[in-house]
């Protein structure tokens, strides 16, 4: 049988997922689908910040002005993704003063509010500032979770009748007659399926070309891949920005017990094949320690590289219906002469709601939706209203920090998660994650660990999953077989292994080493994931020769001396 | 004028532990130091000689014929097998019949609490009705609240390796819908002072008249009990008086209770520990933890005493024992790219920075293997020597300082599960090495 629906989204990333809810919103019948996981590209490689907008404030003040409106708008309506951190653009000695003064002066004119504050003040808000700040400003910057927001979307978007489809990747794009037909997917089961569509809507990010590949045109996306490191602590509350126009090594957020090192933009040629480098992180931390001098001593627990998506408009020749300098929304109808088909490029986290809108008129235009956007003012699910912490930790004797992490995760879904009437234990103790959680994660993820990971956040603190890896997998129900928890659980070793292999610092290779003697001594995971072998047990030793050991217990002994 | 012990063992792993105990067998006085309690109580509490080669994935059967084929650098490669079986005899007499394994020079075949085999050279004795090349019928018991330990998970991947009898599974569920805090370790206590259970499903003393907490889980036993012969339980039975409440729950249910190993915190790993310490304190080895070595003095190529707690006190000794661990003890210290032992600056052999991972986790890894390099007599060498491990140009840092245990290198315990066979081989050959040396 063939799927038929109005409007088939390519990319399960932030901006994806936030057009399927808004189509979905206006009435639309919306498929999504995303050749890995969700949020497994860009969305969930970015750096975790909410951009107030400064950064953008002196090149780019139609990018900052978006983001300080987009910024406002999550913070209500996905309040349970946003941590209010609060930012600050620091200036130490040497810097270029004038350019400090040029950025407020661009923050007023963009409308980001700013509070200028003395050095001591700054060090007394962030005491690990270094000495040689000289100059600060406040803004209302703050930490978001782009996985907690990716699963809000989606979950909204299917509780709109939308239907996501993981692991579906789209080999082909169906023309006929200029006429954009539908779209060819390979399963992650080897099989083919042919999606009818009336519109094709193309948000794969750094992927957009060769989601296009067959057709003959050309997007001017460039990929830059951007390096990040993770602390396995919070040595700022605020997010810390420096105040310079270079555009590198520049920004540290707290994100939940840790804080995210960013970044780095270096153009690449494949989102799928770049180079990783120690040296990257290694700069990372000398540049933030400039700012942040403890840092030089703090123990990194993971790196990570994510490819941003970004748009050229020079390239582009102006043709584009380019709504800004930041993102573009490509019509190749228009451009192209490929009716049907919309591609989305550019663009930031901070910003998606609203390129998700803007993509949404278009092709609301062309299908005749009748409704207008919601999302701006409809709270994604998790985000309606107050959750009463104290009282559902009471009522469901989950104990703090405990109980305030996992509403802080869930936001009003907390009570129906943990709802469950069994015992709720903490399974993944650095991030506080109880078994509640992590089960209604597989109910709503399947058994994919990595999007567990993702919703819960089980495995991404100090141990890095060293202590509850396992733990997750076997939460797994039986109906998953054997196989299955086994491919599941080596798959999340191997994720959290490859983002520690620029990690192997003091305390943390000291880490990684008893990690290690877990998974083999503690639990010999080898012997079930190497090539099954008929053991003969016969070779084994089988104990003291004695009578018979079914005949009852072994009689008395002095084992435990009181 | 402060004592001036014989020997001198820093660190109180097993090597450690193990050296003290075959020093003090000579009839020399020993004192052994530690900064903190050993990783000793997060392991399984098996004690495994040599587990896996290279190049193949079955568990190896018998140890002593691998052995050789190890190479060279390895620290086993040269023990042989007669001095690895009187160590293993030493340690064999320490733990008494807490342990069982020393009647064969094969291995054994534990279920872990995910249902692998994982082999061992010993085991506690309330692991040994677990043995997998036994042929009763077996159930394996998850016990609810607890994370990790899914007996119907366990029983099918045992079952998947089609051992010589057949296994099922089961979850037994003490606590109801309220766990305590610490759920493994509150009932470890609750079943070594057989406790009363209040009402709300915690124990608590002897404050109620609820039931007893032996009786508690006997029942819980008996209610997914299907005639099994032999019924497998996460080693949470008790910190002190294991054998008492495997005797009382195997007189209420009528068959054989054994324990399978757990990840930490691991009770087998603790009562590992408390044994150790008795055997160390009959045998007038001195024991002191908490004492942080900050230093050394040094005379001529000889270490003459340990610097305490920043200087302010000294351990002065004729003989030196350093068993302070690897990267996971502490006595290997990743700094600035390189491996290095932190308490004398020992030289450390260890691969390339870049080298140090390789793609699957669970293959063998470079890092692992970081560690000293010793002569024939376990003092550490000044330098790396040559590839081939001859260190032809390479000479004893101390004259009096041996080594042993997982501060050494050339060898991967995690992926051979071998760290029982050195820590045990080396750390008496270290201990009584020393012993003669300080006697003379």
């Amino acid at each position: 049988m063939t799927r038929r629906t109005d409007v088939l989204v390519v990319g399960g990333g932030v901006t994806g997922v936030g057009v399927a809810r808004d189509l979905a919103m206006r009435g639309a019948d919306v498929v999504l689908v995303e050749r890995d996981r969700l949020a497994e590209g860009t969305t969930g490689r970015m750096h975790g910040l909410l951009h107030s907008g400064a950064r953008y404030a002196v090149a780019d003040p139609e990018s900052a002005e978006q983001c300080i409106r987009e910024n406002a708008i999550l913070r209500d309506v996905a309040s349970h993704c946003v941590e209010d951190t609060g930012g600050m653009f620091v200036s130490l000695a040497g810097d270029d003063q004038e350019y400090f003064q040029e950025k407020l002066a661009a923050c007023e004119a963009a409308g980001i509010p700013t509070d200028q504050v003395t050095p001591d003040v700054a060090r007394q808000i962030e005491p690990e500032l270094a000495e040689t700040v000289e100059r600060a400003f406040l803004v209302p910057d703050a930490a978001i979770d782009p996985f907690r927001l990716v699963a809000a979307n989606a979950a909204s978007a299917e509780n709109h009748g939308a239907t996501i489809l993981t692991g579906h990747d789209v080999t082909d794009i169906d023309v006929s007659g200029g006429t954009v037909e539908g779209v060819t997917v390979a399963t992650e089961s080897g099989d083919t399926e042919e999606i009818e569509a009336a519109h094709v809507v193309n948000a794969a990010g750094p992927w957009v070309d060769a989601v296009l590949d067959g057709l003959s045109v050309d997007v001017p996306v460039e990929p830059a891949k951007g390096a990040m490191a993770v602390t396995n602590s919070r040595p700022v509350d605020t997010v810390v920005n420096r105040c310079r126009p270079k555009g590198e090594g520049d920004i540290l957020v707290p994100h939940e017990t840790t804080a995210i090192l960013g970044t780095t933009d270096e153009p690449i040629d494949d989102p799928d094949d770049f180079d990783e480098s120690r040296r990257e992180i290694e700069f990372l931390t000398e540049e933030l320690a400039e700012m942040v001098p403890s840092l030089t001593d703090a123990r990194l627990i993971r790196s990570y590289w994510g490819v941003r998506p970004l748009y050229d408009p020079d390239a582009d020749g102006g043709d584009s219906t380019a709504t800004s300098r930041d993102f573009a929304v490509l019509d190749h109808e228009a451009r192209d002469g490929i009716a049907g088909l919309t591609t989305v490029l550019g663009g930031k986290l901070t910003t998606y709601r609203l390129m998700a809108e803007r993509v949404a008129d278009e092709v609301g235009d062309k299908l005749d939706l009748q409704r207008g956007c919601r999302t701006g003012t409809e709270p994604l699910p998790g985000s309606r209203g107050e959750v009463d912490v104290r009282e559902i930790m009471d009522r469901y004797e989950v104990r703090s920090p405990v109980g305030a992490r996992t509403s802080e995760r869930l936001g009003d879904r907390t009570e129906d998660v943990l709802d469950s009437g069994s015992p709720n234990p903490v399974v993944c103790e650095c991030e506080a994650v109880t078994a509640a959680e992590i089960r209604d994660a597989i109910d709503t993820s399947g058994p994919d660990l990595g999007a567990v990971r993702m919703q819960t956040r089980a495995t991404m603190g100090t141990c890095q999953g060293g202590f509850c890896s396992h733990r997750l997998a076997l939460l797994l129900p039986a109906e998953y077989d054997q196989e299955t928890v086994w491919e599941e659980l080596e798959a999340l070793l191997a994720e959290r292994w490859r983002g520690q292999r620029f990690s192997l610092d003091g305390d943390h290779l000291s880490q990684v080493a008893l990690n290690r003697a877990l998974y083999h001594l503690s639990l010999n995971v080898r012997q079930a994931t190497s090539e099954r072998v008929d053991l003969d047990f016969e070779r084994y030793d089988g104990g003291q020769p004695r009578g018979e050991l079914s005949s009852g217990h072994e009689g008395g002994s002095q084992e435990g001396t009181r | 004028m402060t004592r001036r012990y014989d020997v001198v063992v820093i660190g109180a792993g097993l090597a450690g532990r193990m050296a003290a105990l075959a020093a003090a067998e000579e009839g020399v006085s020993v004192l052994l130091v530690s900064e903190s309690e050993s990783t000793m109580r997060s392991s399984t509490g098996l004690v495994d000689l040599l587990g896996y080669m290279d190049g193949r994935t079955d568990p190896i059967a018998e140890p002593f014929d691998s052995i050789p084929e190890l190479p060279s650098s390895h620290p086993l490669h040269n023990r042989g097998e007669s001095a690895i079986l009187e160590a293993f005899g030493l340690f064999d007499e320490a733990v008494g019949d807490g342990y069982r394994g020393g009647h064969t020079d094969r291995n054994g075949l534990i279920p872990t609490q995910l249902g692998t085999p994982t082999p061992t050279a010993r085991y506690p004795r309330s692991f040994e009705a677990g043995l997998l090349s036994r042929g009763e019928e077996m159930l394996l018991l998850g016990i609810e609240g607890l994370p990790g330990f899914d007996g119907p998970f366990a029983a099918r991947e045992l079952a998947s390796y089609d051992p010589p009898f057949d296994v099922s599974g089961g979850t037994i569920d003490p606590f109801g819908s309220t766990l305590p805090e610490q759920p493994r370790l509150r009932l470890a206590r609750a079943l070594d002072e057989n406790e009363r259970w209040g009402a709300g499903g915690q124990p608590n003393g002897a404050q109620s008249a609820g039931s007893r907490t032996r009786a508690r889980l006997a029942a819980e036993i008996e209610r997914v009990h299907d005639g099994q012969n032999r019924i497998g339980l996460p080693a949470v039975l008790g910190r002190e008086r294991t054998q008492e409440i495997r005797d009382d729950l195997a007189d209420a249910v009528g068959v054989s209770i054994f324990e399978y190993p757990t990840d930490p915190p691991s009770l087998p790993g603790i009562r590992l520990a408390d044994r150790l310490d008795r055997a160390l304190r009959n045998r007038g080895v001195e024991l002191r933890t908490g004492m942080e070595v900050s230093g050394v003095s040094i005379a001529e190529s000889a270490i003459e005493h340990l610097q305490i707690d920043g200087g302010t006190r000294t351990v002065r000794g004729r003989e030196f024992v350093l068993a302070t661990g690897g990267l996971i003890g502490g006595g290997l210290v990743e700094s600035d790219g390189r491996i290095v032992e932190p308490l004398l600056g020992l030289t450390v052999s260890h691969p390339e920075r870049s080298e140090w991972v390789r793609e699957d986790p669970l293959a063998r890894q470079p890092f692992a293997t970081a560690g000293l390099r010793i002569d024939q007599s376990l003092r550490p060498l000044d330098s790396l020597g040559n590839s081939d491990g001859r260190h032809r140009n390479s000479n004893p840092q101390f004259d009096n300082l041996r080594a042993c245990g997982a501060v050494l290198g050339g060898y991967d315990l995690a992926y051979e599960h071998s760290a029982g066979g050195v820590a045990i081989a080396t750390g008496v050959r270290a201990g009584r090495l020393a012993a003669q040396e300080g006697s003379t």
